[in-house]
């Protein structure tokens, strides 16, 4: 099990323990839990990197434990 | 995490149908198990965690490979390793040096030498037994060579050196009847002397080439491209040698034609040729006798040979018979040269004359001839005295003579006019007269000296140009080297002494006349002092006295100071105008500056850099040394001065 640091770059930092092997898509679901947002408008990026895609999970994203990701609203685009 | 918030998480991800998150209070039940395999492929699900424990399955027999891969290399270097001690403890094997097995005593060991010895004795024997057998057996003898051919001219073997012989080549299919011997320098020898010869275009015929034998072919000269080259051959026998050699060698060389060398020196010493004419008085002539001038008018007959002429000739003819032109032609042949005679006679005589001359000189004449000739050259070195030498002086006079020559050649035609002229002018003027003679004195006054010097020994007269002054030499140095220069103005040196001079005079009067006033107003003052009326005086009246006497006194000083600078001052004035640099300026340049400096700006860049670089030039050649030719300053001034007046360019040194 791995927790893993969701910054929303606001001042609200979340910690939300996942698998390595959840997908991001799931991972999205529990960050939708915690911080009261539906999940197809969590958008969630490493600094500096690419948003992550859904289907691929957290382990191929290199996420481990203690590992912080930045949260945005994903508008869609 | 707590493990309340945990299992609000598992809560949502069981309805996702997710895994759930292990609770730590939870024992791992399900964590452990590990995934069966799926039902339908028999396969493993690819899991990360399956994956990962795959990776480290991996690892761990890569490991293991590794290591088994290890142990098998040391295995095989062990056994390499024993292999090749077992391999060098065999090499050791056997006996040493050092290590004697069999015990052998000296007496057995010298007999087991001395066998060794004859033994290889033995063998070396019977090897040169052998050698000299296959020697024998393959000798080459001078019997072996009998009756082959050698493709050269006997003669050239004659030099006496080694030659080496090879077998001529030719061709496979020539039928040739037998091997030819060669030498291969010898044949490009003769090839080369070929070439030379066809190269120095003979020609056809010499008549000097006679072949000794007579058989000469008619147009034998191209015999050899009918018939092919003669070589010169010859066999040789079973001696090694040829016989014709003894013949050659007992034969004498051919003679050659010799040619006749005629002495013509023999007249060049003789008087000149008597010409092809002779002196009316030494013509000699024979007087032909009468029985030869019959002979010629017979002669004269004999040629007409009429067939029907009866005379003794005719009887000749009876007896000769056909042989008539045999008889006469001789006749003829004499009797050109008897035509001849005299001048043969005469040219005879002179070369008998000529030798006659020439032996006359005996052996004491030759001697003596050679004796003068030998003497000559002491003659000739010693006179050393008489040696001209030549020295920059020597070449200036010599110059100033040439010159003088010229001078005199140029007189030379106006002269007779003047030599007339003087007696005509006397009478008229006396003093224009003086002048022109003074004149026509002139140049000979001036050069005799200068000849006069050119006889005067060498040692009197100072050698090249003077050297230089220079300031360091003092005062008179430096002055002389300004003049030179022309940087002093020279000439009205006596006039501005003397208005010097004049001037200290005046102010030395004036000084002299001031201190005489001072000396009497003084004295007269005492005496005013003294004076009873000046005692009784009172103060006021003596200021005013002295006031009036004061003003009497200075009117007559100032009227004698007026006569004085009426009479003795000549003020020189003199406008000079310096600029900032300390130079004078002249009267244009002075008006310049002061426009200049009124106006409050100077000249513009061009007129100032041109004016800068005339200061900088006059500077320069103010420096310069008066020997440098061509230059502005000194001799070469003067020099460029007077080529410029003859509109010539450079400097002529001579």
């Amino acid at each position: 099990m791995i927790v893993v640091t969701v910054n929303d770059r606001l001042g609200t930092k979340a910690q939300i323990p996942a698998f390595p092997s959840d997908t991001v898509g799931q991972f999205k679901i529990m960050v939708a839990m915690k911080v009261g947002r539906e999940p197809h408008e969590i958008l969630l990026k490493r600094q500096g990197e690419r948003p992550f895609k859904d289907h691929i999970t957290l382990g191929d994203y290199g996420v481990s434990n203690g590992v912080q990701v930045d949260l945005e609203v994903d508008t869609g685009d | 995490m707590d493990a309340a918030s945990i299992e609000e998480i598992n809560k949502v991800r069981r309805a996702m149908g997710m895994k759930p998150l292990p609770v730590p209070g939870a024992a791992p039940q399900e964590a452990a198990k590990e995934p069966s395999p799926d039902p339908e492929t028999g396969e493993k699900a690819s899991t990360l965690e399956i994956r990962e424990a795959q990776g480290f399955d991996n690892y761990k027999k890569a490991q293991e490979a590794e290591e088994s891969k290890r142990k098998r290399a040391e295995k095989l270097a062990a056994i390499k390793k024993a292999r090749e001690l077992a391999q060098r403890n065999a090499v050791l094997q056997g006996k040493g040096l050092a290590d004697d097995d069999d015990e052998l005593d000296t007496k057995s060991w010298l007999k087991s030498q001395k066998k060794r010895q004859k033994k290889i004795e033995a063998e070396e024997k019977a090897r040169e037994e052998k050698e000299a057998a296959e020697r024998k057996a393959a000798e080459h003898t001078a019997a072996d060579l009998a009756g082959v051919k050698v493709a050269h001219d006997m003669a050239s073997f004659l030099d006496g050196d080694d030659q080496v012989l090879t077998l001529k080549d030719t061709g496979v299919l020539e039928e040739e009847d037998g091997d030819e011997l060669e030498n291969f320098e010898l044949r490009e020898r003769e090839k080369l002397q070929e070439r030379l010869d066809l190269k120095k275009k003979k020609p056809v015929y010499d008549p000097n080439d006679i072949d000794e034998t007579g058989q000469i072919g008619i147009l034998s000269h191209y015999d050899e491209e009918i018939h092919g080259k003669k070589r010169k051959a010859f066999t040789l026998d079973v001696g090694g040698a040829s016989s014709d050699l003894a013949d050659i060698l007992a034969q004498a060389p051919v003679p050659k034609r010799r040619q006749q060398v005629g002495d013509l020196d023999t007249l060049e010493d003789a008087p000149p040729p008597a010409s092809d004419y002779l002196d009316v008085s030494e013509i000699k002539v024979k007087k032909p006798k009468k029985k030869s001038k019959s002979s010629r008018q017979k002669k004269d007959d004999d040629d007409v040979l009429f067939p029907g002429d009866t005379t003794n000739l005719d009887n000749d003819m009876d007896i000769d018979g056909g042989a008539i032109t045999f008889t006469k032609k001789p006749k003829v042949i004499t009797d050109d040269f008897a035509d001849d005679e005299d001048l043969q006679a005469s040219l005879a005589q002179q070369r008998r004359d000529a030798l006659k001359k020439r032996k006359k000189t005996r052996p004491e004449d030759i001697a003596r001839q050679l004796r003068e000739t030998t003497n000559d050259p002491d003659d000739a070195l010693p006179s050393t005295e008489k040696a001209v030498v030549i020295d920059e002086i020597s070449e200036f006079v010599d110059t100033l003579r040439a010159d003088r020559d010229e001078e005199e050649q140029r007189r030379k035609a106006p002269k007779p006019k003047s030599a007339n002229g003087p007696e005509a002018v006397t009478a008229m003027e006396d003093e224009s007269d003086d002048e022109e003679m003074a004149d026509a004195h002139d140049p000979r006054n001036e050069y005799e000296p200068s000849a006069r010097r050119a006889t005067t020994p060498l040692a009197d007269l100072p050698l090249g140009v003077e050297e230089e002054k220079t300031v360091a030499q003092g005062m008179g140095a430096t002055l002389s080297l300004l003049r030179d220069r022309h940087l002093l103005e020279e000439g009205q040196g006596a006039e501005a002494a003397e208005k010097f001079r004049q001037r200290q005079r005046f102010l030395a009067e004036l000084n002299r006349r001031m201190a005489v006033f001072d000396e009497e107003t003084r004295q007269q003052r005492e005496k005013d002092r003294e004076s009873e009326r000046f005692k009784r005086m009172s103060t006021k009246e003596k200021e005013m006295w002295q006031q009036q006497q004061n003003s009497m006194r200075e009117m007559h000083q100032s009227r004698v100071i007026d006569a004085l600078y009426r009479e003795g001052y000549k003020p020189d004035v003199q406008l000079r105008y310096i600029d900032e640099d300390g130079r004078s300026l002249g009267q244009k340049e002075a008006f310049k500056e002061l426009s200049h400096q009124f106006h409050g700006k100077g000249s513009g860049k061009g007129k100032t850099d041109k004016k800068l670089k005339k200061l900088a030039e006059e500077k320069r050649r103010m420096e310069q040394s008066i020997l440098d030719a061509g230059q502005i300053v000194g001799l070469g001034s003067a020099a460029r001065d007077q080529g410029k007046r003859r509109r010539e360019a450079g400097v002529r040194l001579a």
